[in-house]
């Protein structure tokens, strides 16, 4: 299968590359272009240019941070998290997501982070991590830039708020302090593949007693147009011990919220309810244990 | 067409639907300067241009692996990759393995070890084989089968005798 014709623009800054998606509304950002390629293959887009950014200089950059973590300059690849030490310390949950997309090639010099967030495949791995963690995403535009939380960045499948001529420039994830258990699990039909149902979860405990300060969860493929978050599942755990019942009562709840629908990727809407129960579950549990 | 002046990669780049562009890949250790449409994918250049046929094209939408390469010294699936973004690259694909008529160990390991079947998955294994190692050199079987060639299908053998010779 060859593209539809294109142009091809190489810029060397992000600012360039808002100038050139302010010019023309049909040119499209190439990152890692794992997304991008196929969409060309088939014909599902046309873009007049690619704006290839990968040769932008300072956009791969992991800046672990007092209270932030900046992960950042839209060239992260899922293969530089994968392998990041102190994020496995931090919010093992992120190092999970990232080795758990689709297989190395796809993760090495290719996929980023940013491409996910502004493809918003509706089972992509990302956004349920990143809702889990409270992540916001910066936008570059026109007119300088602006930041949303990643739970109202995506807004249906395939659709953000990114208007025109905005780019995302980095993603800010907060660092709660005290005793923070991560995790993110994934129901795929076989490796490699998109979600059936992924759920991440981040646990904040406190110290004395072990009971949930504060809890985050999201949860992608299941939420009918865009990945979740899971408040109801939340508030079960906030303020209480984590104990099985606990548990079960926000893994339910969790299913409750959700609203998946059928398609071929993961099965009859009815199954993938089900899974979002079973998932929630082991992803508490898989925090808990770390 | 506009291209770098000074025998390096430009740095910023335009080129029309209609244009042709410049570029200069490293193959195999060998610079190679061809011009080619914007929208050309590596594997038809490493196959149509250069005539390295070694590289497959399985299934086309980045799932069966069949196209892998090395480009900079990674493992990429070069039919989702735009010839255009390797210009100045490094790459290695099959054809570039063997040294002096003799085969590289993981060849060696395949032959003896009769990996294959049809052989069409072979080049895309192979090569995903050579960044693994160059990654973990002594990979265990689970790192082998999760994470190191679970992005190459084989429809014939079943992947028994593929996992063989690495281990
Ligand atoms: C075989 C295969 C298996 C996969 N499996 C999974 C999986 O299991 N889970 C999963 O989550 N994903 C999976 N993916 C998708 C993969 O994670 C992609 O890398 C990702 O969705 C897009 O990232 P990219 O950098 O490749 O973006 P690209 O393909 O380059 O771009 C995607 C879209 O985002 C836009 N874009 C890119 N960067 C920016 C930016 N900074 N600002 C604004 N717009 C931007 C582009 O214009 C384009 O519209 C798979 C892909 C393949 C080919
Ligand atoms: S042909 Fe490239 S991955 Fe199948
Ligand atoms: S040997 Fe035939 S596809 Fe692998």
């Amino acid at each position: 299968m060859y593209p539809p014709k294109f142009g091809y623009v190489r810029v060397a800054s992000l600012e360039d590359a808002v100038k050139v998606l302010e010019a023309d509304e049909n040119a499209k950002i190439l990152a890692g272009g794992q997304s991008l390629m196929p969409m060309l293959k088939l014909r599902l887009i046309r873009p007049s240019y690619l704006i290839d950014i990968n040769r932008v200089p300072n956009l791969s950059y992991i800046n672990i941070e007092g209270d932030k973590i900046r992960i950042g300059g839209a060239l992260v690849r899922h293969h530089q998290v994968e392998i990041n030490r102190e994020l496995w310390k931090i919010y093992p949950a992120l190092p999970e997501t990232a080795i758990q997309i689709g297989d190395p090639q796809i993760r090495n010099l290719g996929g980023t982070m940013a491409g996910s967030l502004a493809h918003a495949d509706p089972a992509a791995d990302w956004p349920a991590t990143l809702i889990a963690l409270r992540a916001s995403v910066r936008i570059l535009g026109p007119s300088g830039t602006r930041e949303v939380p990643v739970e109202d960045f995506i807004t249906g499948p395939f659709t953000t708020v990114l208007g025109r001529g905005e780019v995302i420039s980095e993603i800010v994830i907060p660092r709660l302090g005290g005793t923070v258990k991560s995790s993110y699990v994934k129901l795929e039909r076989k490796a490699g593949d998109f979600a059936v149902v992924g759920v991440a979860v981040m646990l904040k405990l406190s110290p004395p007693d072990g009971s949930v300060e504060d809890a985050g969860i999201g949860i992608t493929a299941a939420g009918g147009p865009r990945p979740f978050r899971a408040r109801e599942a939340e508030k079960a755990l906030i303020g209480r011990k984590p104990t099985d019942d606990v548990i079960e009562d926000a893994a339910e709840r969790a299913m409750k919220e959700s609203s998946p629908i059928s398609d071929i990727r993961g099965g009859s809407a009815e199954y993938k309810r089900a899974m979002v129960k079973v998932m929630t579950r082991r992803a508490i549990k898989n925090a808990l244990s770390r | 067409m506009r291209f770098r002046g000074d025998g390096g990669m430009a740095a910023t780049l335009k080129v029309g639907p209609e244009e042709k562009v410049r570029i200069r890949v490293k193959v195999n250790g060998v610079w190679y300067e061809r011009e080619v449409e914007p929208r050309k994918l590596l594997v038809h250049f490493l196959r149509e241009d250069l005539g390295l046929t070694s590289v497959h094209v399985g299934c086309d939408t980045g799932h069966c692996g069949a196209c892998t390469v090395i480009m900079n010294g990674v493992s990429v699936k070069s039919c989702q990759v735009l010839a255009v973004q390797a210009d100045g690259a490094e790459i290695l694909t099959l054809e570039g393995l063997a040294k002096d008529g003799k085969l590289h160990p993981i060849q060696e390991a395949f032959w003896e070890k009769h990996a294959l079947q049809c052989g069409y998955c072979t080049p895309g294994f192979i090569m995903e084989t050579y960044w693994l190692l160059s990654e973990n050199p002594n990979p265990t079987e689970e790192e082998i089968r999760r994470g190191g060639l679970s992005g190459n299908l084989c429809r014939c053998t079943g992947y028994q005798n593929i996992i063989e010779p690495l281990n």
